[in-house]
């Protein structure tokens, strides 16, 4: 049976999901509202007392888009943080934290961290099955946005050749993310360091030409700006990698010792396989610390993997606590129409129509505040993406998947079998008692 | 004669290095002509696969293909390599893959290793299972120790063998 199931493609599994807790609702209804036409009457309640099922609507609708739209969000930061780093097959740096490392080079977030010498670029760079081992020098900014020195190569790789305008070509040429605030021939001069404690006039004299626009990437280096690493040396008074006679000449290969330190470098192999043979071969005690950032994300989605299951026990109970709050709503509205019920099994109403009428009306409260759940969640993912994406250039696209569908299905199809009770403790009222009310 | 022989013996055959690790403790480091294979190991499951994880030094002069393993059996193992699409976990499988000379390839979790299928008892940590690793070289039979659930290297790891 477990072979079978896992034999069915996902989606299928997922609309068996879905179909199998729906299936207890449809059950229920069919066998209740069997051979009558209780829903005018459901209706004509549900509008009497429009105002109170209102409050009953939104009360259900706003806790389950909570829970839905949390869980969303999480699995939509997952994928983008993911899709962010997926240019990012293998980084070198000095022996230090892998996440440091990582936030410094994929995500544009430096810190203080060891370089890595000449002869050690040197050494990557010429390494067989490397296909591109690109140094990467940040530390300057502009207009807030990172200023970061690399080589051409990375750029064409990095926006998969997709620039307006061109590469750079020589010292003093930039090109700048698609969010980036300026145009193709503007110039500007780096700020020396980051955020309010950059220095603007520092570098004063080095006027650089945006001669490029790289496509989106969906990533922080779409708010970066790339300039040749012979530019942020030249900069900062330091060699810039090549001897005179190279002329003005960018790019690899670099002369070892005139190479003055990149704190990363990033390596993409001619094969997918090398990329694991190249991590043992470029890790060294004491020397270089060679990483997956897809290998550190795991182990950071392990840990988030815990807080979302805490966030799913949190919603499961929110979901219980409601669940428990409907039942004891719907008892409450129940006995706001409990004298025309009465009046009405006073008539000959049989007890399953009676039965079909309350629980028809809870299923309905119950089936509007669950689609309109869906729909806040989904609101809510969408505006939490945003910020994020706004916030951090990281492309965050939250979307509902069968697992909050499912979510929702299963609140939906418990609450409906719970609204049975109300419906149940109605029928075992006495009538001429509920008359006299 | 007696030479060549002995010398073909020791080339084909694997030897298990360090035999003095205790009685009844498999040892932790196996050779086969120059390749030397240290703290092969995997994790408990009751799943029916389980992934190899160990550190291969090319001690040799010729570059060594690691092909994949197999069990006694004869369940088949395939190299696969970790990796992480759009926030979704996996594993892609590769083709074999070698060591230089003088080089080392780590197979770890969440990077290089091989997946061993069709296993028909769970895994229980602090047993030991017997699965052969087939190189360019030929099969190396090692002894793989079986770690936590949730290891992230052999307990080992760090000691020199």
């Amino acid at each position: 049976m477990t072979d079978l199931w896992d034999s069915l493609p996902v989606v299928a599994q997922d609309w068996l999901i879905a179909v199998a807790l729906v299936l207890p609702i449809l059950l229920v209804g069919a066998t209740l509202l069997r051979g009558f036409r209780p829903l005018p009457l459901v209706g004509a309640l549900l509008w009497r007392f429009r105002w109170a099922n209102l409050m009953f609507v939104l009360l259900i609708a706003i806790s389950t888009g909570m829970g839905i739209g949390l869980i969303a969000q999480e699995r939509g930061l997952r994928i983008g943080t993911a899709q962010a780093a997926d240019k990012f097959d293998l980084v070198v740096t000095a022996p230090g934290s892998e996440l440091t490392m990582m936030l410094a080079a994929v995500y544009l977030q430096p810190s203080a961290v060891p370089l890595l010498d000449g002869a050690t670029y040197d050494r990557i760079a010429r390494t067989d099955r490397v296909e591109i081992a690109a140094p990467i020098a940040f530390g300057d900014s502009y207009a807030g946005a990172p200023v970061v020195g690399t080589i051409a190569g990375f750029v064409t790789y990095l926006s998969d050749d997709q620039i307006d305008g061109r590469l750079f070509a020589r010292s003093g040429e930039a090109v700048i993310g698609a969010a980036i605030d300026l145009s193709l021939g503007d110039r500007f001069v780096p700020a020396h360091g980051m955020g309010q404690g950059a220095e603007a006039d520092a570098h004063d004299g080095f006027d650089i030409e945006v001669v490029g626009r790289m496509a989106r990437t969906g990533s922080p280096w779409d708010r970066a700006i790339l300039i040749p690493i012979e530019t942020v040396w030249e900069v900062h008074g330091l060699a810039n990698g090549h001897r005179v006679e190279d002329g003005d000449r960018i790019g690899p290969p670099f002369a070892p010792d005139l190479f003055p330190g990149t704190p990363a470098i990033i390596v993409r192999a001619t094969e997918l396989w090398a990329n694991y043979a190249l991590r043992s071969e470029f890790t060294e005690a004491g020397q270089t610390m060679a990483f997956f950032p897809g290998t550190v994300l795991a182990n950071l989605y392990r840990v988030m993997g815990d807080v979302r299951q805490v966030m799913s026990i949190m919603s499961l109970v929110t979901q219980g606590l409601v669940a428990a709050s409907v039942l004891l709503g719907l008892f409450i509205l129940s006995r706001l129409f409990q004298r025309q019920l009465a009046m009405l099994r006073a008539l000959g109403a049989p007890r399953r129509f009676i039965m079909a009428v309350v629980w028809g009306y809870g299923a309905a409260l119950l089936t509007a505040g669950t689609v309109l759940g869906l729909c806040f969640g989904l609101i809510t993912a969408a505006v939490l993406s945003r910020i994020v994406t706004l916030r951090t250039d990281i492309l965050v696209s939250a979307s509902l998947s069968w697992s909050e569908i499912n979510l929702a299905l299963g609140f939906l199809s418990a609450t409906s079998l719970l609204s049975l009770v109300p419906a149940v403790v109605v029928l075992a009222r006495p009538v001429v008692e509920n008359l006299q009310k | 004669m007696k030479k060549l022989l002995t010398a073909a013996l020791l080339s084909v055959v694997p030897f298990v290095l360090f035999a003095e690790e205790g009685q009844g403790e498999p040892a932790h480091a196996f050779e086969l002509s120059g390749l030397e294979v240290i703290h092969p190991w995997s994790r408990a499951t009751e799943a029916d696969h389980a992934f190899l994880f160990m550190e291969l030094h090319n001690e040799g002069t010729a570059p060594v293909q690691i092909l994949g393993a197999r069990l006694p059996d004869g369940s088949a193992g395939q190299l696969v390599g970790f990796r992480m699409k759009s926030g979704e976990m996996g594993f892609d499988p590769l083709p074999p893959v070698p060591v230089a000379p003088g080089k080392r390839l780590d197979l770890t979790p969440d990077g290089l290793a091989i997946r061993m299928t069709g296993l028909n008892e769970p895994l229980e940590k602090g047993h030991h299972w017997e699965v052969v690793l087939q190189t360019s070289l030929g099969d190396l039979p090692l002894v793989i120790t079986v770690e936590a659930e949730n290891a992230r290297r052999h307990s080992h790891s760090g000691h020199f063998h």
